[in-house]
Parts: C-alpha cells; structure tokens; sequence
C-alpha cells in the first residue's frame, strides 16, 4: 500500500515488451538499477512490466543492447494527471481557494465554552467577553489572551480567576468563582451573636461578652444570644462594648412534607420518529424543515451535532444539526407503596440537608405517612439538629450611656 | 623410536569437508547469508517468494523461472509465474509455484 501510494506521486508507466530476450532486458534493467515490477510474461516473446517514469526514460539503450521493442501501454500516477490536467486553470483556482477557504475559517474563534461556573451565569460570561470584543467570530491573531483575561476580570467582580484557552477555532473560557467571605466584624468593633435561625438553646459557651439566653430556652431568628454590651451590676461603673466571642448550639427542627401520586408516568417509545435537520453556519442557522413546532404530541427530541473540523480543534464554523422527535406512549404504572415511600423520604431528607447549615448533627427523625383513598402518599419528615446557630452581627446603635451615679450632695 | 605418525587422509579429497569459511562462519556464529554471498529465501505460503542476493535471471516464462545465485541455479516450476518486483539485489515471484530445485 505505502509503495503504491509513493509510485503513484513519482509516476509510473506500463509498457509492453517484445523481443526474444526479455530475460536479459530484465537482468540489464536490474543492474543499471532501474527498478521493474508487475512482471508478467504472456507469451515467450511477449511481457508486461511497470516501471517507473525516470525507468522510463532510461530504457532505450538497454532495448536497443538487448533487441527489444518496448510500447507504453499507459501512464499512471501524479505526474501524468497534473500534466494532462496542466490547462484547467479553474480546477486549480478552486483547489487554491479551498485551501484558503479552510485555513482562513480556522483562524476565526467560532464556539466559546464556559466550564468552572456554577453561581455566574454562562451568558453573563459570554456578554461580558463580547463587550471586550471576543465573540464567535473574532478574527483570532487579533486575540490578547492576557488582556481579555485582565479586562474580563475587572468586570465580572464575582470571578477569581479566568483564563480563555484558544484551541484552534475554539475557545476554551475556564473560569474559578470566588467563595463569598463569611460577614466578619472587626475584633476592634463591637458586636453581638444573634440567632440564625429558631432552635431550643443546648449550649452557650461565651468566651467574650456576656450570655442573654440559658439552655433550654427557646429562641427566634435573630433573636440575641451573646450580648456584647457588658453592664455592670456596680451602678457607677459605665457599661462596656465588647466583641462577643462564642458558640451557641440548639437543637432545631425541620419539616419537610409532600404528596406522592401512586402511579408514575411510563415512556414507550412507539418507534414513530421525525427528524429536523438544520445547519449553523458562523453563527447564523439555516433550517431545513417548515414547520418547527414538535411534530407529535408526546415526543423526546435528541439533537446531534456534527462540527466540519480540521484535525481535532479546527472548527470550521459549520455545524450539521439534526432533532430527531421520538414519539412516545404515555402510560401510568402503579408503584408499589413501598417504594413510593422510600422515594417520598429520600426527597424529603434531601429538601431537608438542602437547608441545614455546616456541622450540623442530626439527633432524630421522625417519618410520618398516611395514605389517601386513592393511593396517594401525603409524607412528612421531621429530623432534629444540633447546631451552631450564632452569627456576630455588629452594634450599630448605641444604647445610651448608663446615667451617671447621682452626684453626692455636699452636706447630706 | 617414536613412530610418526600418519597424516590419515590428508591429502584425500573428503567429500563431507566442508570449506574453511563455511566452518569459520559456523564457530563464529556468523549469519551464513552474509558471509558466504547465499541467497536468502522467504515464501509465503505456496504463493509468493522471495530471494534476496541472487545474481539475475537465466530464464523465465510463466510456468518455469530460473535464476542464477553465487552457488547454484534456482529453478521455480508453477503455474502463473509472474515477477511481482525486481531490483538489484532481491526479486519476489509471485503465482501458484510447486516445486523449487537447486540445481
């Protein structure tokens, strides 16, 4: 296969021998080094035989020494085609054209993909770089990497990092969002520790300022915990402004309860499908159907895209789209009760730890179910907590001055 | 007196002898294709040969091949004999081939 491929660029010719001393041709070719193959004999006067053009041209001293007439059957390869085609200038504007054509589209950015996001919106990201002038479209050695990245940063405050890795005609936007800091008040400002959310009071351990609430007593959100205003019992003694330092933990409850039908949608496909066949070209697309709307009622729609790529990262700027529309039956199946209920207290324990703060321990739960006339499952789950509830939150209005001790009147 | 002794058929040509290279190539480990200018032959199934360091053609047809090497003649008898390619030093043969002689 690869000495194929390599004499059809160097160009080879088959020729018919004729001469009473074919073997020795062959033997003479051999030894000025003119390489032959394909021999074949037809009969004892006649061959076949391939060679190649620089062979070729070679030959007509070793068929005049050995007294053997030689006739080209035909030519093949590169060579003879590029020379027969030589006059079809257009053929070869068009090869040139389309060589650019690939190597021109390739030099534009033409799909951006945003991954490492989860708060910041996909489109937020892709606006802000289209404002800075990096959109599918943009001419890519005109790209400043750095720059965009700098740019990009200075607007989207809730980034860390971003960093727009071009590959080929794509674009790679990686991105690190920053983790909001937790509300610290200054050790040097004053502040008090307030409820996060209502529990009874298990613990309150205060390491500064002075402890509002004892254990067992129930408390609401942002009710205060741990007074950082100190007041003395001494009346004379002015009452103090403190950074109050501490953990408080209750015991707090969450509910959580929903209905569960008692049967489930079932899918099966009826095999009944239509395809929707649509191309994007730089940007814009093209459809190939009339009517866009889903063509059966019930139908899932699976849409494949095929990208013309140059290599792996080439992206030329086309893609082939297709929606394929499965048509589906709808069909309830019961579910056994059992089942509907593990599924109702996973649900419910997720909507559960959805809420729970950090380090929160869970000290029991309650899962309570009736069931309807008509099989529906009415769940509710109740799990207990013990948890840090307090949050510093700063003093800002001041509470008036204790009032001064009345002055000692002289001669009383 | 000690007796001489009999150089025993010294002089006599020994038909198994076998020539100084051939047995230097032997005890040295020498690959013998190299050192002593044999052809080398590799078939492939009874399809295909081919023979490396061979010295031209005598004669060929499509049911008879013969070829020269530095020993001896290499005679190929088949049916659709044809040379798939030829060079310098080494030519493959292809077609049903049958019997093979060194003659």
């Amino acid at each position: 296969m690869l000495v194929w491929i390599l004499n059809f660029f160097r160009g080879y010719v088959s020729v018919l021998l004729h001469g009473h001393f074919i073997e020795r041709f062959i033997n003479v070719c051999t030894n000025r080094n003119i390489y032959l193959w394909d021999i074949r004999k037809s009969t004892p006067t006649d061959a076949g035989m391939k060679m190649s053009i620089r062979g070729f041209r070679q030959i007509r001293p070793v068929a005049r020494k050995t007294h053997t007439r030689v006739r080209i059957r035909k030519k093949h390869g590169f060579p003879i085609l590029m020379h027969r085609y030589r006059k079809r200038y257009f053929f070869f504007a068009g090869v040139l054209l389309f060589m650019l054509f690939v190597f021109g589209m390739s030099q534009f950015v033409w799909s951006i993909e945003v991954a490492g996001n989860e708060r910041v919106p996909t489109q937020q990201i892709l606006d802000t770089l289209a404002q800075l002038g990096f959109k599918e479209g943009t001419f890519r050695p005109g790209v400043d990497v750095v720059d965009l990245k700098n740019n990009a940063l200075l607007q989207l405050d809730a980034l860390s990092w971003l960093w727009v890795d071009l590959r080929g005609s794509k674009a790679f936007v990686s991105v690190q969002e920053k983790t909001p800091p937790p509300v610290i008040v200054p050790k040097d400002q004053p502040c008090d520790i307030i409820a996060v959310k209502a529990g009874v009071i298990k613990l309150v351990n205060a390491k500064a300022g002075k402890a509002a609430v004892a254990p067992g007593e129930t408390v609401q959100e942002g009710q205060l915990l741990v007074s950082g205003v100190v007041t003395s019992q001494n009346p004379e003694i002015p009452h103090r402004y403190e950074h109050a330092l501490g953990e408080v933990y209750a015991r707090t409850w969450y509910d959580q309860s929903g209905q569960y039908a008692p049967t489930r949608e079932v899918h099966t496909f009826t095999g009944k499908q239509k395809k929707h066949r649509s191309m994007k070209i730089f940007g814009k697309k093209i459809n190939f159907y009339i009517n866009g709307n889903a063509p059966y009622e019930n139908c899932d729609k699976v849409t494949d895209e095929s990208e013309l790529k140059l290599g792996q990262h080439h992206y030329l700027g086309i893609t082939w789209i297709t929606d394929v529309y499965k048509q589906y039956d709808v069909s309830h199946e019961p579910v056994p009760l059992e089942e509907n209920l593990s599924i109702a207290q996973k649900a419910l324990e997720e909507k559960i730890l959805s809420q729970v703060g950090d380090g929160a321990q869970e000290v029991a739960r309650r899962f309570d179910h009736t069931v309807a006339e008509d099989g529906t499952v009415n769940a509710s789950l109740t799990i207990e907590f013990t948890e840090q509830i307090g949050m510093p939150k700063q003093i800002t209005s001041q509470i008036p001055a204790q009032s001064p001790p009345p002055a000692k009147q002289p001669g009383q | 007196m000690r007796k001489k002794k009999q150089p025993k058929g010294r002089n006599k040509p020994d038909e198994n002898r076998k020539p100084v290279a051939e047995r230097l190539t032997e005890v040295l480990d020498l690959p013998k294709d190299i050192v002593l200018n044999l052809p080398r032959l590799i078939f492939t199934g009874n399809r295909e040969l081919f023979i490396e360091n061979y010295r031209g053609i005598v004669e060929y047809s499509d049911t008879v091949i013969r070829l020269n090497t530095s020993e001896c003649m290499i005679k190929i008898t088949g049916g659709a004999l044809g040379i798939k390619s030829i060079a310098a030093e080494e030519i493959t043969l292809q077609g049903k081939i049958k019997t093979l002689e060194f003659i």
